[in-house]
């Protein structure tokens, strides 16, 4: 068995938990019955090392076979890691049209011509997540099984979530992408968070959104004869409005990255200055978004919600860049925007 | 004195000449004051009738006025006409008559779509149902800016539906249906076509779902012929979003001869003009899968 294998193996037990790691082999399908049974769980990590690495041998198993247990571990517990959104910007007419097996050939065609040594694995999932799992290498190098990056594509929507990326590997996977998918640029969406389910549902909006009602309500400053429960439910429609309702989707944080002109009479000494004041703001939490409607029904935070706070799921991005024109244009890769 | 009464009785005189004269001619005239008394009359007629329709109408409108007043701040306490007749209560339909029309009117005007207006006027939220087969599925929501241009500030539409292309290519600055109309078009048909895979699923579990996609937009089938025990991959393309019934249908079997075969043809008109669901049942039911 080669060293690479090896390190995988050594790689896969490590991270895999030891209960996750029974039922990933189920769905791997790769061990026999026996073979199985015949490993007990409750040992140390590495003696588990030591069996799967006799059993792959046994069977004859490969690189190949071992990144398809990373990829189905990867695919059932998608929220490790940092994930990052990027957005696919002007479809050409076709785009709506691209279905899976064509999607699959371009990419692998248009990724193998730009790097020359690169591993790719292309696998459908039930809820209509095109999973990628891309192995780098360059010229001279085969591809690096242990730090492999992963894409996840929902066709005939305009976006795509990946993690462990690098800026070198950047631009090839945005050329492989643009070109697959039938757009023609791509572009960073300022997302990102440790859950791949969170980003996912802001951006498909696949979580309760909550609108105006027929009965609207008057802010409670304006009308004193306003009751302390109506308050309440008018602060919480408003919270709900600005967030969403129900379930939030998981953001870890939010940062303002500012680039404005110091305000503040009393302190000349900044005030005076020209360039702008350089800071950045972070919010963190669990749950950041249930954070921020939690303040904003308790009344905590004033109502009306700021915009800076509701644009977070409004816009779908965690990442601001506030100058004194306004919040600036997101990074692009490729085109610059309109 | 002679002579007055004289003129008296001669100008009395000549007077009866006269009227004895115009008597001769009078049987032509009846009829002429008949029709005119007749006209007279139906002229009369009219006027009341009119003077009680003004009447009818000037009470109409008061009671509308209180109708709406009333639906406005919602009260349910009966207003306005406190006698018991039954003109009281007729007149109390007809303004309740003239409401509903104009209800209707005004729904038929924003295309039977439920609108809201939000901030005092400053903007709206237009709710868009979608159903298929009577039955409702999701409700999608817009919430706009009115001034100072009509624009789209927040909604629940999912990103596959090309919502800012139907806004660019609408005119919704002056016709807010340019705009919901289509994408009303496009909802619904997502929501008729995730139905009907939905049904698939749930109704034909021998049949295989290969390949589909969130928008729904295609889908690949596998087939298995009952006799020959083969399989036959059926590709759905979907290419028209505003329709819940497929653009194309294509057949993929390892006998090449089988998709041009004429029961198969005929299989493929099925899909063209049936609920893929529906065409299923009817497919198996004639044996040809399993």
């Amino acid at each position: 068995m080669d060293d690479t294998t090896k390190r995988l193996v050594q790689r896969l037990v490590k991270r895999i938990p030891a209960q996750m790691l029974r039922t990933t082999l189920d769905k791997w399908d790769r061990l026999t019955g026996e073979q199985k049974k015949s490993m007990d769980f409750t040992q140390s990590k590495w003696a588990l090392t030591e069996k799967m690495l006799d059993l792959c041998e046994v069977n004859g198993l490969s690189v190949k076979h071992l990144t398809e247990l990373e990829m189905i571990y990867i695919i059932d517990n998608p929220n490790k890691g940092m994930w990052y959104a990027f957005q696919l910007m002007d479809p050409q007419d076709d785009a709506h049209s691209v279905e899976l097996m064509q999607f699959k050939e371009q990419f692998k065609s248009h990724l193998k011509e730009l790097v020359r040594h690169v591993s790719i694995k292309i696998k459908k999932h039930t809820d209509e997540a095109v999973w990628i799992r891309i192995a780098w290498g360059d010229t001279f190098a085969r591809p690096n099984h242990l730090k492999p990056t992963y894409v996840v594509h929902y066709l005939q929507s305009p976006y795509v979530f990946v993690t462990s990326l690098t800026l070198k590997q950047k631009p090839l996977l945005s050329q492989a992408l643009v070109l697959s998918t039938r757009y023609q640029a791509i572009k960073d969406a300022n997302l990102s968070g440790r859950k791949l389910t969170a980003i996912r549902d802001l951006l498909m909006r696949k979580y309760q959104q909550v609108f105006p009602t027929k009965y609207p309500s008057p802010l409670p400053e304006n009308n004193p004869t306003i009751s302390s429960i109506e308050t309440f439910f008018v602060l919480l429609q408003m919270a709900c409005e600005a967030f969403g309702g129900g379930m939030l989707p998981q953001l870890q944080s939010a940062v303002y990255k500012l680039e404005t002109k110091f305000r503040d009479n009393s302190n000349k000494t900044m005030s005076e200055r020209e360039e702008p004041f350089k800071c950045v703001v972070k919010f963190a939490s669990t749950n950041l978004l249930e954070s921020f409607r939690h303040c904003a029904s308790s009344g905590i935070a004033s109502t009306p919600v700021t915009p800076l706070l509701s644009c977070i799921p409004l816009k779908g991005r965690n990442y601001f860049v506030i100058t004194d024109n306004g919040p600036g244009p997101s990074s692009q890769m490729r085109q610059p925007q309109n | 004195m002679e002579g007055a009464s004289a003129k008296g009785v001669l100008s009395h005189l000549s007077l009866l000449e006269v009227q004895a004269r115009s008597r001769k001619t009078q049987p032509k005239q009846p009829s002429r004051v008949q029709e005119l008394k007749a006209k007279a009359e139906a002229l009369t007629r009219q006027r009341d009738q009119l003077r009680a329709e003004v009447e009818t109408h000037k009470n109409l409108k008061k009671l509308r006025a209180s109708m709406d007043k009333r639906c406005r701040r919602e009260e349910d306490e009966e207003e306005g006409m406190d006698e018991d007749s039954e003109n009281s209560n007729l007149l109390r339909l007809m303004a309740r008559h003239t409401q509903l029309k104009d209800l209707l009117h005004a729904y038929d005007v924003i295309g039977g779509y439920n609108i809201i207006k939000t901030r005092q006027g400053k903007g709206l939220c237009v709710s868009l149902a979608t159903a298929y087969e009577g039955a409702y599925f999701e409700t999608y929501n817009l919430e706009m800016d009115l001034k100072p241009t009509v624009r789209i500030s927040r909604h629940n539409v999912p990103p596959f539906i090309p919502l800012n292309n139907l806004a660019e290519q609408s005119n919704m600055q002056t016709e807010i249906r340019t705009l919901l109309d289509p994408l009303s078009q496009h909802l619904n048909a997502f929501a008729g076509r995730k139905q009907q895979l939905k049904l698939v699923k749930e109704l034909h579990k021998s049949v295989e779902v290969m390949e589909s996609n969130v928008l729904c937009s295609f889908l690949v089938l596998m087939f298995t012929l009952p006799r020959e025990k083969t399989a036959v991959l059926c590709s759905l393309d979907y290419s028209d979003c505003t329709r819940c019934l497929p653009t194309r249908v294509h057949f993929e079997c390892e006998d090449n001869e089988l998709p041009d075969s004429p029961e198969w043809k005929k299989h493929r008109s099925l899909l063209m003009e049936t609920p893929v669901h529906k065409a299923l049942i009817t497919m198996r039911k004639m044996g040809n899968i399993v």
